[in-house]
């Protein structure tokens, strides 16, 4: 604090030597005009050597001041505070007092009291205006008041008439009166300057404060502009106040003013903040799109607002779409071997049932009886011929349907109706415990039986990947059906005995890409697929190792069992 | 020519060796048949058939196993692999393991009657 006030203080002095010397020009203009004239009335009585002596010595003071002036003037036309402090111009003002007040006193006329007179009038006619002049700066005021009067003072009183005693005693007393004024001015001034110090201070401050706001927001808003997420911020009505690049992005225009439920309804909704992130349809720049919301009660300039975030999801839409349709592809790559052998299989028995009644006709040697039950066989094997395209036709199609309720129980069956038969080949055992009561779910049962048999391939292969044991078969896959009545989940388990995942690999089995099979056997992508297709239906899919090997879990949320009637 | 040829019919696909069987019996052959590999083996001992007709994806033993087996225990007995996979592949596999015959799925079994015939008679006993 002392050394503000020390700084402030030093301000004030530096201020008032400036203001001083503001009115340099007008003392040197007063100087070089009375100088001549009071030459000219002094010029009888006072010898000419001493006369133009002292009349040079006043007009080279006076050109002294004016280069002082001249030199310290700041040169960008600013008043304040180029013109810096000068402890020179009160040394040339005590220059000049002593040079009136000695040079009157020198050049004293006992014999012509009219230039007594005169001459005092002029001192103290000149005290008066650097008094007044002066006075801001008291150095400069005293140094000349003080050289200049008490010569010519002390020069009447040695003199010695009445009059003359008269004329020091009135010049004694205006100096005191000025002496006295100046301190008045120069205690204003000095407030005066202080005050504008600290005007001057604070709206610097201020300034300071301002720019400092104005880059902090700055900073936010480059921070809300770089994010990929639309940012909205909501007053009490529901209209949008803020919104960052990435909002009018996918608007495709700007919201600001606008109510956002005209472009994404659920904001109507009146539980709409309390509801957690979910995904809603907004009114983008390329149609209705899908949006993850996420609403956020905040205080925002003052008022009660919301915050709501959306992250357009058309893009990663499109992708899973595409990475499920790959996935089916592939998998259906994978199965499409199997697949033929299964389709040759009711074929053979076909062809060869139709040849051998056609042969045996030509020989006479069928009955109808015979004739009834080859065409009878034929006709079943078509059937399951057709139903192993049917499945084929499944897996090829890009599944947009709306989800449907439907018996988990029945996808188990259609996966395992894939691959049983390359199961039983392997010497894989399957077992499907019975799941009675077990509650319907909601979803897409193509899709579910696509993760089933992705998980039954796993299974499979971690099976056959195991080193051969003699006697009994390879191994067991187990496919097991319970209801989770605390969490009201249906829980689908696909257990394998194949030893199950390494501890370090099991928390990247969901990642894509991921693969612990040989180099061209597994995309890495089922995993992921089947992750997502199982997100997709609000459900988990997770995985364990289980005593002999790993085990996958899928839980979807359970539907109320639909209350039969009976007929 | 007293008693017809013994034909051992191994298929997993149980209606597969049912329509063959039914067919071979009428044009003169007799039948045993077997669902697995070592299943056929047990009736190749039992029965000593003159012909072995195989499928070559089986459990327990697939056919690639049950052919070079009955090839080193039974050479002079002629084999006909069949094959659903219907790939180059897998008929060079079956006649590496010592198959006569390859069949691809679906088997004309005229073709195949006349086959077996032709092996069974060819061979004398």
């Amino acid at each position: 604090v002392t050394a503000t006030l020390a700084l402030v203080d030093a301000e004030v002095e530096r201020r008032q030597s400036a203001a001083v010397l503001e009115h340099v020009p007008l003392v040197v203009g007063g100087l070089l005009l009375s100088t001549p004239p009071i030459v000219l009335v002094l010029r009888d009585a006072v010898p000419a050597g001493i006369l133009h002596v002292w009349g040079g010595l006043q007009i080279a003071i006076a050109v002294a001041m004016l280069g002082l002036y001249l030199s310290t003037r700041p040169r960008d036309g600013r008043r304040h505070p180029a013109h810096g402090p000068t402890p020179l111009f009160p040394a040339l003002n005590g220059l000049l007092g002593l040079s009136t007040g000695v040079g009157f006193a020198v050049m004293y006329t006992p014999h012509r009291p009219d230039l007594i007179v005169f001459m005092g009038g002029v001192l103290m006619v000149m005290a008066a205006i650097s008094a007044g002049i002066h006075a801001v700066h008291r150095p400069a005021n005293l140094a000349f008041l003080l050289t200049a009067l008490p010569p010519y003072i002390l020069r009447l009183l040695l003199d010695g008439g009445f009059y003359q005693m008269l004329l020091a005693v009135s010049a004694v007393i205006g100096l005191g009166f000025f002496l006295l004024t100046a301190r008045l001015v120069e205690r204003r001034t000095t407030d005066a300057f202080r005050l504008q110090i600290e005007h001057e201070r604070l709206l610097a401050d201020q300034n300071r404060r301002a720019d400092a706001l104005a880059a902090g927001e700055q900073r936010l808003r480059a921070v809300m502009n770089a994010v990929d997420d639309a940012i909205v911020v909501l007053d009490s009505r529901g209209r949008v106040v803020e919104q960052n690049q990435a909002a009018r992005k996918l608007a495709g225009d700007n919201l600001l003013g606008q109510p956002l439920a005209l472009r994404l309804p659920a904001a109507a909704q009146p539980d709409f903040a309390a509801t957690p992130a979910t995904e809603r349809s907004f009114m983008g720049a390329a149609g209705m799109q899908p949006v993850d919301v996420a609403a956020t009660p905040i205080q925002f300039a003052g008022e009660p607002g919301l915050m709501v975030v959306m992250r357009d999801l058309s893009e990663r839409k499109a992708q899973q779409a595409a990475m499920i349709q790959s996935s089916k592809l592939a998998s259906l790559g994978e199965i499409a071997t199997g697949l033929a052998h299964e389709i040759n299989q009711p074929l053979n028995i076909i062809r060869m049932a139709a040849d051998s009644t056609l042969l045996l006709l030509a020989d006479g040697n069928a009955d109808d009886d015979f004739i009834k039950s080859q065409l009878g066989l034929i006709s079943g094997q078509t059937v399951r011929t057709a139903k192993i395209i049917e499945h084929m036709r499944v897996f090829g199609r890009k599944d947009d349907a709306d989800a449907v309720t439907f018996a988990p129980m029945d996808c188990v069956q259609g996966a395992l109706g894939l691959v049983a038969q390359q199961l039983r080949v392997s010497d894989i055992d399957v077992e499907v415990p019975a799941a009675p009561d077990c509650p319907p779910v909601r979803g897409w049962p193509v899709r579910l039986e696509q993760v089933l048999l992705n998980l039954l391939n796993n299974a499979r292969d971690a099976v056959l990947a195991r080193p051969l044991t003699f006697g009994g078969p390879l191994g067991t896959i187990r496919v097991a059906i319970r209801h989770d009545t605390a969490r009201n989940e249906v829980l689908i388990e696909v257990g394998d005995t194949g030893g199950g995942i390494d501890p370090d690999q099991i928390g990247r089995v969901f990642d894509p890409f991921f693969t612990t099979k040989d180099a061209g056997q597994g995309t890495g992508l089922g995993l992921s697929i089947s992750y997502a297709i199982i997100a997709d239906m609000g459900g988990r899919l997770s995985v364990a190792n289980g005593p002999d090997g790993a085990i996958f879990t899928i839980a979807l949320p359970a539907l109320a069992l639909a209350r039969r009637t009976e007929p | 020519m007293s008693a017809p040829p013994c034909i051992l019919l191994v298929d997993d696909e149980p209606l597969a060796v049912h329509t063959m069987a039914r067919f071979l019996e009428r044009t003169g052959f007799r039948i045993v048949t077997a669902a697995d590999g070592i299943e056929a083996l047990e009736q190749c001992r039992r029965e000593n058939p003159a012909a072995l007709v195989t499928d070559l994806r089986m459990p327990r033993g697939g056919g690639l196993e049950l052919i070079a087996a009955a090839r080193r225990d039974w050479p002079a007995m002629p084999v006909i692999a069949m094959t659903g996979f219907g790939t180059d592949e897998a008929e060079r596999a079956a006649r590496q393991a010592g198959a006569d015959a390859v069949l691809r799925k679906p088997v004309a079994i005229g073709e195949l009657a006349l086959l077996l015939k032709n092996l069974t008679t060819r061979v004398p006993t």
